[in-house]
């Protein structure tokens, strides 16, 4: 190279080539061919010192280029290589050297020749003009396709030492640079896309309250457009006017002190549309990150679909918890003022309702009686105690079976006292009558200090039908358990009555039966002194009268005989029926042996009764059974077919927990058709003319038999003799 | 046998009374026989008040015929008070009633009767009754001479 440190190196050779041609020529001066020569020495010193001063700028200026991260070369007016950096070395292929080569036969062998040329081009335009070129987009070497290259280079037209033009040129590696460059618009188009797509709205804000951005997401939503919108203040187009003042101050405490409230959480607050409608939002703010001064960024969403839903959620969930609590008031057993009043607390607990108050309806008075009141008012005394029908709102509403409902209590025409109503700031009234079938039982109604939602109304439609049945129900069940006392209470009365009755009537048996004995009994004493009498006239005086009289006489007698007869067996039925019993065992042999011992009609050979030994042994009364074998003894020998000698064969079986004794006679028999009637009192079968009787000994029987709790009955047809049966309790 | 002692008959029916004498009579009674109708007669007879007191008229029966149902005193009124009087103690007293009732059955053993007979309805059956009296009572039975 032509290096100074080169010329430096000819200079002092032909300073030496001139000092020895002094030298030589100049002979004997030695003063001044030492001072010559101290000068020369100096001089070369100084050359010297000044070659090693431009060799080390030199070497440094060059280490400089060729290791700058640029590629440097320099060209001569051929466009020759006559300088080359490293890295253009490296560029060019590295080829041994390139000093010298041709840069457009360099070009070639790298790059298309299209792209040589136009970069040839630009050279030799410089080289002309004078003009530096400047440009960004120096094509990347072909052999690094991987990776994408940009490069920008700059050409200027210098002059060479030796006074020819050249163009120095200076490519640098922008790669990095434009990557960065890319990749920033990959993410600006990114975030466009995010913006744009995103169904919130995103809006940006800088640090003087402005907005910076806004999506199409909130020109939706808010109703401006993005354009019109930009660099204005936000608080003024979007924020509500009273919470203006707390974003500028917000804004202003943040910009001072970094302190904040409101970033980096969910807010719930209202927004402000074009139009002026307000509406709830939810929305988080951020800063941007790394912004001076601060930017910041906020997602909104509008959250009016929310809250009514969260709205209507909540009013069923209050619904749902009235429902529960009426029923439950509905279910338990309580008076019904108790119940209606758990009822009526319940709509001013969970609608929250100023007052509420159910009424129910008195048919008979045709008035509506207040039974419950909660809320505001409690009383139940009071000019609404008692609404006629048809008398003033709740009247009207049961009247016309329709319901009343407004929510604007303060002009509406059926509401009586509209000061009241603003005074007190009642918004609502809903009033319902309790319907069941057409049938009015009463009236439910509600003021409020809120509107009613449509949800509401129809939950208290539906309460009033569920009051009305229930209503129903227990004026039912208090009827009815009325009507149940009324009945339990007759039925105590009749009781009574009947007990009272009882008591007469067994007095009244009582007396009765005293004076059928005693009549009985007095009876018996006029009979004998008929009987007597005329027996005597009969006995004493038989001559005084002819047969006929004598035959009146024996009529007179036998009647009075039979009427006796009569007498003594009303009076023993009724000793039977009214003894004290008492039952002990009782040989049934020993009895028989004795009525029989007694009636000398029932000795053989007059009648032949026989016992089949041995009779079981029965419980029984003593006094009972001898009347029964009495009489029963009596009517086998009595009714007998006239000259049949009476046969009674009495024998006895068990009969489960009872003995059954038979009296088995040769008499005359009884048709079937009799079996019955023989066994009550006056049941006679045979006229008097042919058997002589009372038709009482067989009910004499029965009763006798049944106070021994046993059963008495016959067998026997006509002409084939009887059996008769009686059961006794076995002993 | 005593037919000095007269009979006496405490009843107040005198259709009663009448059969009951043409019974004893038929039964050949030879005893005289008075006749009290009422309770009270009756206690002044066997007392001996006023008129009665006249022994020779009015002597002492061997046998009382008393019947229960008596105006003024009842027959078991008189039976006690027949019983609590020493020199009547031994008198046989028979009750002739219509009452068949256990109680007066009772009562009347216990007040100390010697015999207890129901009223029978037919003549007959008074002559017999009658009959078995003479025979048993004034017949065979002995009475203390005392």
């Amino acid at each position: 190279m032509d290096t100074p440190g080169n010329k430096a190196k000819q200079a002092r050779s032909v300073v030496s080539q001139h000092a020895r041609t002094i030298q030589l020529t100049a002979g004997n001066s030695e003063e001044e061919l030492a001072q010559v020569r101290k000068a020369l020495e100096e001089r070369s010193q100084e050359l010297s010192q000044q070659r090693e001063w431009y060799q080390a700028s030199y070497d440094q200026l060059s280490a400089i280029i060729n290791n700058s991260p640029l590629r440097v070369f320099l060209v001569d007016s051929q466009l020759r290589i006559r300088q080359i950096n490293n890295k253009a070395r490296l560029a060019f292929g590295n080829g041994e050297n390139l000093i010298g080569r041709e840069l457009g036969e360099l070009m070639a062998n790298l790059w298309s020749p299209l792209v040589a040329s136009q970069v040839i081009a630009r050279f030799r335009h410089t080289l002309e003009t004078g003009e530096t070129f400047f440009s960004s987009d120096f094509p990347g070497s072909p052999a690094n396709r991987e990776r994408p290259e940009y490069f920008s280079w700059e050409i200027r037209r210098v002059a060479m030492p030796d006074g020819q033009q050249g163009v120095t040129c200076y490519i640098a590696d922008i790669s990095p640079h434009i990557l960065a460059q890319q990749a920033l618009q990959k993410s600006e188009n990114r975030k466009s896309a995010i913006l744009s797509a995103s169904l919130d709205a995103i809006i940006t804000m800088n640090h003087e309250g402005k907005i910076s951005d806004f999506n199409p997401a909130a020109e939706n939503i808010f109703g401006f457009r993005r354009d019109d919108i930009l660099g204005r203040f936000l608080a003024d187009l979007i924020i509500p006017e009273r919470f203006r003042q707390q974003h500028y101050a917000g804004l202003a405490r943040y910009l001072a002190t970094g302190e904040h409230r409101v970033l980096d959480r969910r807010i719930e607050m209202f927004a402000l549309r074009a139009d002026g409608q307000e509406f709830p939002v939810e929305l988080s703010i951020s800063r941007i990150q790394d912004s001076n001064p601060p930017e910041f960024t906020a997602t909104l969403r509008d959250i009016t679909q929310r809250k009514r839903a969260e709205r209507e959620l909540l009013e069923r969930a209050r619904l749902a918890a009235l429902r529960a609590d009426i029923s439950t008031a509905l279910t338990k057993s309580g008076n019904l003022p108790a119940v209606l009043q758990q009822c009526a607390q319940a709509l001013v607990t969970h609608l929250d309702g100023a007052f509420a108050r159910i009424w129910t309806f008195n048919e008979s008075k045709n008035v509506l009686e207040l039974q419950a009141s909660a809320g505001l008012y409690t009383h139940l005394d009071g000019p609404h105690g008692r609404i006629a029908m048809g008398a003033y709102k709740i009247g009207r509403i049961a009247q016309h079976r329709q319901p009343l409902l407004t929510n604007d209590v303060v002009n509406d025409e059926n509401i009586s006292d509209h000061e009241w109503a603003r005074k007190e700031g009642m918004v609502a009234f809903a009033g319902y009558p309790l319907l069941l079938e057409n049938q009015v039982l009463g009236v439910m109604a509600m003021f409020a200090k809120h509107p009613l939602t449509e949800n509401l109304l129809a939950e208290l439609g539906s309460i009033a039908d569920g009051l009305a049945q229930w209503v129903r129900r227990r004026r039912a069940e208090e009827a009815l358990s009325a009507a149940q006392q009324e009945l339990q209470q007759h039925a105590a009365n009749l009781e009574q009555t009947v007990e009272k009755r009882t008591a007469e009537l067994q007095e009244k048996i009582g007396e009765l039966e005293a004076f059928s004995y005693s009549v009985s009994h007095d009876m018996r004493s006029p009979l004998r002194a008929m009987q007597g009498y005329a027996s005597a006239l009969l006995e004493d005086h038989k001559s005084k009268f002819d047969d006929e009289a004598r035959h009146y006489l024996e009529r007179i007698h036998k009647a009075a005989a039979r009427m006796d007869l009569l007498v003594q067996e009303v009076l023993t039925y009724s000793r039977i029926a009214k003894e004290a019993l008492s039952l002990h065992p009782v040989d049934l042999e020993v009895l028989i042996a004795d009525v029989r011992g007694a009636y000398p009609a029932l000795h053989p050979p007059r009648a032949s009764i026989k016992i089949k030994s041995p009779l079981p042994k029965v419980l029984g009364h003593e006094a009972f059974l001898t009347q029964i074998i009495s009489n029963l003894l009596g009517n086998a020998v009595k009714f007998v077919a006239p000259g049949i000698v009476p046969e009674v064969n009495i024998h006895g079986e068990p009969a489960k927990d009872r003995v059954r004794i038979w009296f088995e006679d040769n008499g005359i028999g009884i048709d079937p058709a009799h079996h019955k009637r023989i066994f009550e009192i006056f049941g006679r079968v045979y006229p008097d003319k042919q058997f002589e009787g009372t038709g009482i000994g067989l009910a004499i029987v029965k009763k006798a038999v049944e106070r021994m709790g046993g059963r008495v009955g016959v067998e026997s047809q006509l002409g084939r003799g009887s059996r008769f049966w009686f059961t006794l309790k076995r002993a | 046998m005593t037919t000095d002692k007269p009979i006496l008959i405490v009843e107040d029916n005198e259709d009663d009374v009448f059969l009951m004498k043409r019974a004893l009579k038929g039964a050949e009674v030879k005893n005289t026989l008075c006749v009290a109708t009422d309770g009270q007669q009756a206690i002044d007879y066997l007392s001996g008040t006023g008129v009665y007191r006249d022994r020779q008229t009015y002597p002492l029966p061997a046998v009382i015929f008393l019947d229960l149902k008596l105006p003024f005193k009842s027959g078991h009124e008189v039976l006690e008070w027949i019983r609590q009087q020493n020199f009547l103690k031994e008198t046989i007293v028979i009750v002739l009633t219509s009452s068949n009732q256990p109680v007066d059955l009772g009562k009347c053993y216990a007040l100390g009767a010697n015999s207890y007979l129901v009223k029978p309805p037919t003549t007959e059956q008074l002559l017999d009754m009658a009959k078995a009296f003479k025979w048993y009572w004034l017949e065979h039975n002995r009475f203390n001479s005392q």
